[in-house]
């Protein structure tokens, strides 16, 4: 009897089970990604701009910073007069607002004389590797191929496309060109377009003073 | 008789019980680099993203208990518990292959071991290194040390210039497998 017991226990102890396994072993690594937002704006030329007028046709035509193709009175050798450069630079896609402070030019000498923002106009350029209609757009130049009247602050003046290339860049990316006029009469396709009628045949005649007003711009993150 | 039963249920209990045991060792050890930061502070870095070489240096411990079948062992890395994207702060995202992870010999004591270069940080994961070399059996964390290095924003595929600011963060996984 004693015999068949261990017999039968060994029978069973051959069906039991021998189990080994491989170890492995894991840890964690945590990763942060600090994205801090670079936004500058920075104006390397024509901070100042100012328009005199002291002739018949300069009153007749106007003055322009694009003499060539405006037909203002001032000859073509005075273009880099009246042009204002300037430069972006952002790590996130970009929107440029700009605009007078005023409603209108202000006499310096006395200022209840005062000259509608529309006798001065602008034209932009994109001199950078974003271009209008890819990485930016300009509403209020039709893509920098109109010339748009002054407008009191804030006006959109530059904004990210929405393309898949990002307005983001450094300042060989945003590198603009504004070219200013004055009393140019240049009426095109723009939103705000020019005062149609030259200074020299408004009515009532503009006051002879000199007029002033600050022209604000305002960078921010898309 | 009583004696007779007692004995087969004793055996049946015998027959239900089973042996475990393991076959290996293994530790994945930070020696160097237990957290890592992209900082992106300038447009330069934008540009050319951010690369912290050998941010991190692991010791490996790696021993065979089977008197032999152990043939190698290798590191994966994958995000943890299958995260697809870094989170920011503010809710924005950036997909895990903004990071590429590169795997190193950190001491000159793995020369027969194959490292498999950048890799994308992917939910999937991918073989940061593997070995085979006998020399590597046992491994000693003192002498068998891997760095890690980390790329950030470095290819144009995954270029930052444009992406949203925020402070985006992911866990990554390492893992240590034996290979039989």
């Amino acid at each position: 009897m004693k015999k068949l017991t261990y017999l039968i226990a060994g029978l069973l102890l051959t069906g039991s089970v021998a189990n080994a396994q491989a170890v492995r072993d894991r840890n964690v690594i945590p990763v942060a990604v600090n994205l801090n937002q670079v936004l500058r704006m920075t104006i390397t030329n024509g901070g100042n701009i100012e328009f005199t007028f002291n002739s018949i046709d300069d009153y007749r035509f106007g003055l322009s910073g694009d003499a060539g193709t405006s037909g203002s009175a001032n000859p073509a050798s005075s273009d880099p007069m009246y042009v204002s450069d300037f430069t972006v630079a952002s790590s996130t896609r970009w929107e440029l607002s700009y605009g007078s402070e005023e409603a209108t030019f202000i006499g310096t000498d006395n200022p209840a004389n005062t000259l509608t923002l529309d006798n001065v106009g602008f034209g932009l350029a994109s001199n950078g590797t974003h271009v209008f209609a890819t990485e930016i757009t300009s509403a209020p130049t039709v893509d920098g191929t109109e010339i748009s009247a002054l407008e009191v602050f804030p006006v959109v003046l530059i904004t990210d496309n929405g393309n898949v290339l990002s307005s983001a860049g450094d300042v060989t990316d945003n590198d603009f060109t504004i070219t200013w006029r004055a009393g140019t009469a240049e009426v095109g396709a723009a939103p705000a377009t020019m005062n149609a009628t030259v200074l020299l045949e408004q009515n009532p005649s503009p006051v002879p003073d000199r007029y002033i007003t600050n022209v604000l711009f305002e960078l921010a993150s898309l | 008789m009583k004696k007779y039963i007692l004995s087969i249920l004793f055996s049946l209990l015998v027959s239900s019980l089973s042996i475990v045991g393991q076959d290996n060792v293994a530790r994945l050890t930070v020696l160097i680099g237990s957290h890592i930061e992209f900082n992106f502070n300038s447009l330069q870095r934008y540009e050319n993203g951010i690369q912290i070489p050998d941010g991190t240096t692991f010791g490996i411990t790696m021993v065979d208990l089977t008197a032999g079948t152990l043939t190698g062992w290798h590191i994966d890395a994958q995000t943890f518990l299958g995260a697809p994207d870094l989170v920011g702060a503010a809710g924005n995202t950036l997909p895990s292959e903004t990071i590429q992870i590169e795997a190193t010999d950190a001491n000159g004591n793995l020369g027969g071991a194959t490292f498999f270069g950048l890799q994308d940080l992917t939910p999937v994961g991918a073989t940061l290194m593997e070995t085979t070399d006998p020399a590597h059996i046992p491994a000693n964390p003192n002498t068998h040390q891997v760095n890690i290095s980390y790329e950030c924003g470095m290819l144009p595929a995954n270029n930052l210039l444009g992406a949203p600011s925020d402070y985006y963060f992911i866990e990554i996984e390492f893992i240590l497998i034996p290979d039989f």
